[in-house]
């Protein structure tokens, strides 16, 4: 750009040219201003997750020992003696039978098959 | 920070304007850094949010290019008359470069006072490299047609 016959022309709207700390001062005030900005990010761009758990162990700690302590409760408190669960389910099974198993064998096995029923269901209740 | 102050400074044609322009589009990237996905096009993306802040401030101030209120006289080494020259020659420059397009105006000065290549300029501004071949020739050619036409009259410092 040295061919304009008299130096260069565009030096003149380089505020550096005249003032040479302009640059320097420019960029300080500028990186001052981004000061608070590039802060946050640093801290954003380092934080792990031993940190966030770090932060949060107050919190975590106790809710932790608590979720245990109920599963512990919850776990301990249940009786395996008890039979009435599979006691009312047998119950229900055969309640559900005792109607409908009779017309059906009398359809498949005969006279045979009948009296032996009858002698079973008569024996078993 | 100085490609950024040399864009703004080709749209706003204000010195003062450009040094704001150029601070503050340094924050907003900042801020918006997440935004730019390829951090390779990241020089390129801080002109572009320069460019649109500058043609906003235009907008918003309704400035017409150029119209410096007062141009700032930084006492030199040279003495006043020194000054005073100087201050002359960058209204006649500033004045010169009134009538270029933006671009023109960007890659001129990129070029020439930047010092970036071709190449560069044309990966920054996302154009052909013949593109801003073609324009820096266009943009110097009218550069130096308005100077000659401005030195052979009267010093302008009245129009301001």
């Amino acid at each position: 750009m040295n061919d304009f016959g008299n130096g260069d022309p565009l030096r003149h709207l380089d505020p550096g040219s005249r003032d040479p700390s302009f640059w320097p001062r420019f960029h300080s005030r500028v990186m001052g201003s981004a000061r608070e900005e590039l802060a946050r990010r640093r801290m954003t761009a380092d934080v792990t997750i031993l940190d966030v758990v770090f932060a949060w162990r107050r919190a975590l700690v106790p809710m932790a020992l608590l979720a245990a302590a109920w599963a512990g409760i919850l776990l301990f408190s249940h009786d395996p003696g008890s039979p009435a669960a599979p006691v009312a389910l047998e119950q229900a099974l055969i309640e559900d039978l005792a109607d409908a198993t009779i017309p059906v064998v009398l359809e498949q096995g005969g006279e045979g098959a009948l009296q032996g029923v009858l002698l079973t269901a008569a024996g078993g209740f | 920070m100085r490609p950024a102050y040399l864009v703004a400074l080709s749209v706003t044609g204000n010195q003062e304007d450009a040094e704001d322009v150029s601070q503050e589009a340094f924050l907003v990237a900042l801020k918006r850094l997440d935004d730019c996905r390829n951090p390779e096009k990241f020089g390129g993306w801080l002109l572009t949010i320069v460019r649109n802040r500058s043609r906003n401030l235009l907008r918003r101030e309704g400035i017409r290019r150029g119209e410096e209120l007062t141009p700032e006289l930084t006492p030199g080494s040279g003495g006043p008359e020194h000054d005073l020259e100087r201050a002359e020659m960058r209204d006649h420059v500033e004045e010169a470069l009134e009538g270029l397009s933006d671009l023109r105006k960007e890659v001129l000065l990129l070029h020439d006072l930047q010092g970036w290549k071709h190449r560069e300029i044309a990966l920054r501004l996302d154009l052909p490299e013949g593109t801003v071949r073609s324009h820096l020739h266009f943009a110097r050619k009218h550069l130096r047609e308005r100077l000659e036409t401005l030195r052979g009259q009267t010093p302008s410092r009245g129009k301001r």
